[in-house]
């Protein structure tokens, strides 16, 4: 698979500096890339994120084209320009990123083996990373024993001598010197962002008013949120008014849901609270609702063992409402901690039902 | 005949006008009753009998009495119910009386029992509203004891009523405040006498009087035991009860 490797050196620091986003600048960066192509792969902890580009050369045009339009995507994100490079084999493409450069690097298709052929032999741990990282560098130590200095020696070997002296470990080893993958890039799920907008000719002067166009807007991500089999963990909503400064409502949901009366509700609890005085003469013009951390739905299971009442889930929802609306310290949960403790205040104790609702 | 046919014909007229429901035969409270499971129960025997066939009604159930006098208990029996029949329950504690481990006792599931704590009536007569227009729970208790009478408005618990009503939800309203609400059902409760084995005071006897509701002035005894869950009421249960005289009654239930 044709792979484009990105790469921040700046961003691989270790982790706890001051002022440290990079986490969350990198995932926006992954949300961004996930529009080019659906194959995209990169963790938090790590400036690199490599993108499977089979197939969008129809679309995007040529590989340095590919990477442009990514470099374009990453920029709002991440300042600093990574240094880039596209191969067949995924480990290729990495090590040449991590080498920098300001170009885009292009290794043509069938040049791989000859691309690696200079690395040291440990650069093979990096293409390997399902096998734990001891049996692997005890088999590169055990090449480097026998005189197997580099990927290009190591690929000239014979199988099944090198794997006599190393293991099953071999083949894998072999693949990856030889230039071909052994792991095709398996994204994570990525956490999604959808965004409607609505703008009002005529300025909406209170929250009755704006029911209708919330509820519009709702359903138009919500339909795209449930043809996924997917469910929104938090909803935004930023809402601009003719003079003074727009006003913003965040519903963290205290379970991922597709609820479009629910999260409605608790999204007008969240601007009850943020508008306590109302809209006034001060009309909203336009509104944007966005939708947060779209995960698959997996949450939600079927009730076993029993009757229950649809009530008790819509209790939790009604109960995180009221949280929003009157804060986070009113709804409560007490649980017996030693029924027989000598002093009462250890008998039991008392925490917040939905501490999640706190911004 | 004439008089038979006269009643048939009243019957259906008033029938025609407000409602198959609006004419009950009376019954009268024993033992059979107290065997009939109700729709929505009470988790106490000679409460649901008071009540009648279905329970605890959708709207407003008063329960008063005054300190001490197992408002609390019967409240939280009903809550532990409702949870075992699979329903949803909160308690608003607008009193800030209450007591986990209590509750506990008494059967409820803490880990379903949301608690919300508002700062003054007013603020716990929103909250109610807002569960109950959200049709969030089966049974919802609101406990206003210890609430001056003044700081209660009549007007907004029947308001509160009628949206219970509305929603298919029972809502209990524990009052000591002389508050005059219309209620659907209301129970006073007063304590008759201590129940006591020897020396040691082991519950109460608590007498039940229907104040409104499908059986205006009916009454039940009911014994609460201050026991530490049902193990320790089943074992003081076997034990012989030394009991205080008390006026004569017509049902008598033991929890």
């Amino acid at each position: 698979m044709r792979t484009l490797a990105l790469y921040w050196p700046t961003l691989s620091r270790a982790a706890g500096d001051a002022g440290d986003d990079r986490a969350v600048r990198l995932r926006s960066a992954r949300h961004a890339l996930g529009r080019l192509s659906p194959l995209v792969a990169g963790s938090d902890n790590c400036g690199l994120i490599e993108i499977g580009i089979d197939g969008l050369q129809a679309r995007s045009g040529s590989e340095r084209d590919i990477a442009a339009i990514a470099l374009r995507a990453v920029g709002v994100h991440l300042r600093e320009r990574p240094s880039t490079a596209v191969s067949s084999s995924r480990l290729l493409a990495v090590l040449l990123a991590c080498g920098g450069g300001d170009e885009v690097q292009v290794v043509p298709p069938g040049d791989e083996a000859e691309g690696l052929a200079g690395y040291p032999v440990d650069a093979l741990a990096l293409g390997a990373t399902e096998y734990a990282a001891e049996s692997m560098s005890d088999a590169l130590e055990r090449c480097a024993l026998l005189g197997l200095r580099t990927v290009g020696a190591l690929a000239r070997t014979q199988a099944a001598a090198l794997a006599a002296r190393v293991g099953p470990i071999a083949g894998t080893l072999l693949t990856l010197a030889r230039g071909f993958d052994v792991q095709a890039i398996a994204p994570a799920p990525l956490p999604r962002r959808l965004l409607a907008r609505a703008s009002f000719e005529m300025p909406l002067t209170s929250l009755e008013e704006f029911r209708f166009p919330l509820r519009r807007l709702l359903d138009e991500l919500l339909v795209r949120v449930r043809r996924d089999g997917a469910a929104v963990g938090i909803a935004r909503l930023h809402l601009a008014r003719e003079r003074s400064a727009p006003v913003r409502a965040v519903a963290r949901l205290p379970v991922p849901s597709a609820d479009r009366t629910q999260i409605e509700r608790l999204l007008i609890a969240a601007l009850e609270r943020a508008l306590l005085r109302g809209l006034g003469d001060d009309g909203v013009v336009s509104a944007q609702l966005r939708f947060d951390g779209v995960l698959p739905a997996t949450g939600d299971q079927l009730t076993l063992l029993g009757a229950r009442s649809p009530r008790v889930d819509r209790l939790a929802w009604s109960t995180a409402a009221i949280a929003v609306r009157f804060g986070a310290d009113r709804v409560m949960q007490g649980d017996v901690v030693d029924g027989d403790d000598a002093r009462s205040e250890r008998r039991v104790t008392w925490r917040r039902t939905h501490p999640e609702v706190q911004e | 005949m004439a008089e038979s046919a006269a009643r048939i014909e009243a019957v259906t007229r008033l029938q025609q006008r407000w409602g198959a429901g609006i004419i009950r035969r009376g019954v009268e409270v024993g033992d059979a009753g107290l065997r009939v499971a109700p729709a929505r129960a009470t988790g106490v025997a000679a409460l649901d009998a008071l009540l009648g066939r279905r329970g605890l009604p959708d709207g407003l159930t008063l329960l008063r009495g005054g300190f001490g006098a197992g408002r609390t208990t019967l409240a939280l029996r009903a809550l532990a119910a409702t949870q075992a029949a699979g329903g949803a329950a909160a308690w608003i504690d607008a009193a800030r009386s209450f007591d986990p481990l209590e509750a506990a006792t008494r059967g409820v599931a803490l880990r379903d029992l949301p608690i919300l704590v508002p700062l003054h009536t007013g603020e716990a007569v929103e909250m109610a509203g807002a569960l109950l227009a959200a049709d969030a729970t089966d049974l919802l208790a609101l406990d206003l004891s210890l609430v001056r009478s003044a700081a209660v408005r009549s007007d907004a618990l029947e308001r509160l009523a009628a949206r219970a009503r509305r929603a298919g939800t029972s809502l209990l309203l524990l009052l000591d405040a002389a508050v005059p609400v219309h209620a659907d059902a209301a129970v006073s409760c007063a304590v008759v006498s201590w129940l006591r084995v020897g020396a040691d005071v082991i519950g109460r006897r608590l007498l039940l009087t229907m104040e409104a509701g499908p059986r205006t002035g009916a009454t039940a005894v009911v014994d609460v035991y201050e026991g530490r869950g049902a193990r320790a009421d089943l074992r003081i249960g076997r034990l012989p009860i030394e009991e205080v005289a008390c006026a004569p009654l017509r049902s008598t239930g033991q929890h």
